[in-house]
């Protein structure tokens, strides 16, 4: 029975080959979307849960307010350990610190590894917390004298190449050319993905003096919640303690801090709370979820718009079924089946396509999402997906085939099988939702393309271009040896042909900034207090970049603070009536300096267009200034690879150990929006895939119609009609329906990018024109594709649609 | 066998009514060969089809086999179909995408007939119509004449004992209509086979035993 039913349809599904051709494509299109977001969210979702106590684990996070903003910071402060190991209701505390390690040397072959990170620092505890499977060590032991390290496998694979897992046991490593380590133990990689990045453990030094007041991003501590503990109960005794400890401050600073408890699970869906370790925005995986669902929808509507538009030519078929004996559940069955079939081998396609994306597109997803796939679930997922997708696309036109009746469809009156009620039916419907979908699509990707646009190519507020920056490696400018190379190599940069300008100091677009709470008091007035951004400079970077002085004059030289130059927010913020009028005002810190504002400068970013512009203040300090900025002389790229040449031989006459690296500014700007560039993508990809989906729909459906219209069509141009005439008559009726659907969209869409929008303090204005312009995207591919098939429909001869009547 | 009393078929448009078929009534008996015979738009087709189930009457009564039809429903008429009633159409209608055998096998496969069975049953009708050299070709492969094979042969292969048919040699050549017309005057002699046909031609009106004549929607005396 099987064998028959896959034998006949496969062979109608063959002999109908361009729409089968068609069915196949757009669903396997829209199911690759689905087969991608599910690959996707089951990365996301599957963070940590490998882990068998991942919702009794718990990072003890921070969480700031001040002035009506809240910040989160993934750390607490040092003397969260010894507390939390004392709270009821929690059963371990685990320290956990980050660190970075500049060289790892292999003790034996003295081979050398730079930049290593993913260093832990923990107790053995942690082990108890994490199921690492252990190849060799003691998990009890293994971290318990200072010296020790644990290594991953993928770690002692890369430092000992070759060598068996039990004899990187003893072996010694080297850190920073000064800690001496020994291999206590390797674990196998954690199976799944984690908010546990840790590949090297060494063992956390007993704190020394535990502290209330700061929190760092690098020391996080981890509790496991005995079974049944309340949560919240055991965090309100954490900030019990940490209030009392710190309650003066917080009254004389005016901000709040409360600790908040996140499992493991939860802690990869909190991306205020950062760290070295990945986090996601759930909103951003629920549009994406979305995207996804759209377009498989638009690829069941497909199919739904081209097997009721096929019915007519099959009406013949199922009315002769009916004749012979067959019910309408048979008739059902066998056209779900058929639908079943097409699904299938969509899937087949689509796994191709999905490997497809997943090479080309890789960019646009977490790059070791692939690394975690578990064939069963996807399995169970893509049959769940046939049975929806086939119940989607196939239950109409299945409904529709089984009210046909034969009597009309004997008598040559097939057509009336297409669903009546006039001018307005279902298919024409599906049409304007999918075309109202795409148009919604074509503004989201113009609107979230001008906008980076923007972002990218927009005055920052100072001259940016021919910028190179150069990083003073900061472990040797710790060393007195070293302490004033990078002011020699300064001034050795300088002298270099083609540099115009260069200077030392924080560049002014640069995402990590120093923050301090400042006072004006000036006589006759209250007391004002804000907090500042502080940026420390030499006296050239201004000029460099040439930032506009609205008053007063820029930084003189100077080794420490001794005067301020602020921004316009700044002078806003503090109450000064106008530039001028700061000029001398005294702003002091808690820390007992008080130095006169001596110059405005115009407002600039100094953070993505999402931020706002904060007050700021520029300052002297020479022993803050660790990053080159290089202006070169020419605007044209050519002429810079000899002044790059150049400054990478002064380095190596300045820092010979460390490799010669630099970064143009535009780059800089490139890693600040790769979150926007990455949505861009996605959503031109989008974009474009809810274009051909509508469209392979579509052309199907212009087939069909040219393919009816036959007769009326040779009639009109034995009437007199001309070929334009006729041409125009089909594709006007499909862009009717188009410019319903975007006349319906374009509200919505303009909606929802307002809303988008918003999360950019700075953003392009929504402008109406974009509504238009994606409309006329809309109406030109429709036409190109309607246009074809009427075309061809209208240049027939008639007396060959005439004679086959 | 069927009895129909005072049927009535007509089609609203706006406020005038068209009868194409009215005050007909008529009993036919097991085993008769009946020929309904008119002019075009008499309504013979309408006729056949509201014997065949295909269509409804408007008013009046038709009972099959003693039950009135209108109390069918979907899968009693499917059943009807699959144990009582063979239909054979003029323009043949076999389905594009079977093959001969194929064709042949459906009507079997919904009366859930064993697969061994169906074979042997299938093989007997290749047999029969001379036409087992064709039974791995489709429609399109064949001539009207031989199509007309195949349709009736699909018609008989259920063993039905009422065959309606809907000008069975309207579009053929007289040599096959006249083969046509002996077919169906041997099932009905020798198999004892209800035969019901709408004809144009006096000539295959002849093979059966009785006439009826209609006009304007309405039986002739």
């Amino acid at each position: 029975m099987l064998q028959n039913f896959l034998r006949l349809s496969m062979r109608h599904l063959w002999r109908n080959r361009l729409f089968t051709l068609l069915n196949v494509t757009g669903l396997a299109i829209g199911i690759s979307a689905s087969w991608i977001m599910y690959q996707y969210a089951a990365y996301e979702y599957g963070f940590d849960a490998g882990n068998p106590l991942c919702d009794r684990i718990h990072r003890v996070a921070t969480s700031y307010e001040m002035d009506g903003q809240e910040f989160g910071n993934s750390g607490a402060p040092t003397a969260m350990l010894q507390t939390a190991q004392t709270v009821s209701g929690v059963e371990m505390a685990v320290p956990v610190s980050d660190q970075f390690v500049f060289t790892v040397r292999t003790g034996n072959n003295d081979q050398k590894f730079e930049k290593v990170d993913k260093v832990v620092h923990t107790t053995n505890d942690y082990f108890k917390l994490f199921p690492y499977r252990w190849l060799a060590g003691e998990p009890t032991s293994a971290l318990s004298n200072p010296g020790q390290i644990v290594l991953t496998q993928s770690r002692a694979e890369r430092y000992f190449p070759g060598v068996k897992m039990a004899d990187v046991m003893g072996r010694r490593l080297i850190h920073n050319d000064t800690a001496e380590l020994v291999v206590s133990g390797v674990v196998a990689d954690l199976d799944f993905p984690s908010s546990m990045v840790g590949k090297e453990f060494l063992v956390k030094k007993p704190i020394l003096k535990p502290d209330w007041t700061g929190v760092n991003s690098g020391n996080q501590f981890y509790i496991l919640l005995a079974e049944g503990a309340d949560r919240e109960a055991v965090a309100a005794q954490i900030n019990r303690v940490s209030y009392d400890n710190i309650k003066e401050d917080l009254e004389k600073m005016k901000y709040s801090r409360t600790h908040v408890l996140h499992s493991l699970r939860e802690m990869h869906f909190e991306p205020k709370f950062t760290g070295h370790f990945p986090t996601t925005n759930k909103k951003v995986l629920y549009v994406l979820m979305g995207i996804a669902g759209f377009l498989l929808l638009l690829a069941c509507i497909n199919y739904v718009n081209l097997a009721t538009a096929q019915i007519p030519q099959r009406a013949r078929e199922i009315g002769i079924r009916k004749t012979l004996g067959s019910s309408r559940k048979t008739l059902l069955t066998q056209f779900l089946g058929e639908t079943a079939l097409v699904t299938i081998l969509a899937v087949a396609l689509s796994a191709g396509l999905t490997s497809l994306f997943f090479k080309q597109y890789g960019n646009l997803v977490p790059e070791d999402i692939l690394a975690y796939v578990h064939w069963q679930p996807t399995a169970v997922f893509l049959v769940v997906l046939v049975a929806v997708v086939t119940l989607l696309a196939g239950s109409y036109p299945g409904w529709l085939i089984t009210r046909a009746e034969p009597v009309r469809i004997l008598r040559g009156q097939a057509d009336t099988l297409t669903p009546r009620g006039g001018r307005v039916n279902l298919r024409k419907g599906l049409i304007v939702f999918q075309f109202a979908i795409a148009q919604v699509f074509i503004v989201g990707a113009i609107i979230v393309w001008q906008q980076l646009h923007f972002m990218l190519n927009n005055d920052l507020g100072f001259r940016r271009d021919a910028v190179v920056f150069v990083e003073v490696p900061w472990v040797l400018k710790e060393k007195p040896e070293y302490a004033d190379k990078h002011f020699v190599l300064l001034e050795n940069i300088k002298k270099l042909p083609g540099v115009q300008q260069a200077a030392l100091g924080d560049p002014l677009l640069y995402l990590s900034y120093m923050a301090n709470t400042f006072y004006s008091n000036p006589e006759g007035k209250e007391k004002v207090q804000h907090n500042m951004l502080i940026k420390y400079t030499d006296e050239e970077l201004l000029p460099l970049y040439e930032v506009p002085l609205l008053a007063g004059r820029y930084l003189e030289p100077g080794d420490t603070a001794k005067e301020y130059v602020v921004n316009e927010t700044a002078v806003k913020t503090f109450g000064f009536a106008n530039p001028q009028s700061a000029l001398g005002q005294i702003l002091s810190t808690e820390d007992g300096g008080a130095f006169p504002i001596v110059g405005v400068v115009a407002d600039f970013h100094m953070a993505s267009f999402s931020e706002k512009i904060e007050p700021l203040a520029l300052v002297n300090g020479r022993d803050q200034l660790s990053t080159l900025n290089i202006k070169m002389a020419s605007s044209l790229p050519a002429d810079w690879q000899p002044v790059l040449e150049g400054l990478e031989k002064l380095w190596r006459q300045f820092y010979p150990s460390e490799t010669f690296k630099y970064t143009f500014f535009d780059e800089t700007l490139e890693t600040i929006y790769e979150d926007e560039k990455r949505m861009a993508g996605i959503v031109n990809l989008a974009t474009g895939v809810a274009l051909l989906i509508s469209c392979l729909g579509l052309f199907g459906l212009a087939m069909f119609m040219a393919h009816r219209r036959t007769k009326e069509i040779g009639v009109r141009k034995v009437l007199g009609a001309g070929v334009f005439q006729v041409a125009l008559m089909l594709v006007r009726d499909f862009l009717i329906l188009v410019g319903i659907a975007i006349a319906l969209a374009s509200p919505l869409a303009y909606i929802l990018m307002q809303k988008w929008l918003t999360n950019y303090a700075y953003h392009v204005p929504l402008n109406v024109w974009v509504l238009v312009g994606a409309g006329a995207v809309a109406v030109v591919t429709a036409t190109l594709t309607v246009g074809f098939q009427s075309l061809r429909a209208a240049l027939a001869n008639p007396v060959q649609s005439l004679r086959s009547e | 066998m069927l009895e129909l009393k005072d049927i009535e078929r007509c089609y609203t448009n706006g406020s005038s009514k068209t009868y194409v078929l009215r005050y007909v009534t008529a009993n036919i008996q097991e085993g008769e060969f009946v020929s309904i015979m008119g002019p075009s738009g008499s309504g013979k087709s309408t006729l056949l089809h509201i014997l065949g189930m295909l269509d409804a009457p408007t008013a009046g009564a038709y009972n099959f086999l003693g039950e009135p039809v209108h109390t069918f429903n979907e899968r009693k008429r499917a059943e009807l179909y699959q144990q009582y009633i063979g239909f054979v159409f003029q323009a043949y209608h076999l389905i594009d995408d079977l093959t001969v055998y194929e064709n042949l096998e459906a009507p079997l496969m919904y009366k859930k007939v064993p697969a061994q069975e169906r074979k042997s049953r299938i093989a007997d009708m290749l047999d029969r119509f001379n036409i087992v050299a064709k039974k791995d070709l489709f429609p399109e492969q064949l001539s009207g004449g031989q199509q007309q094979l195949v349709g009736i042969a699909r018609a008989l292969i259920g063993r039905p004992k009422l065959i309606l048919a809907d000008e069975p040699t309207g579009n053929l050549q007289s040599q096959q209509a006249h083969e046509i017309m002996d077919i169906f005057q041997k099932l009905n002699r020798e198999d004892g086979v209800t035969i019901i046909q709408v004809t144009h031609s006096e000539e295959n009106a002849r093979y059966g035993n009785r006439i009826l004549n209609l006009k304007d929607g309405q039986l002739q005396a």
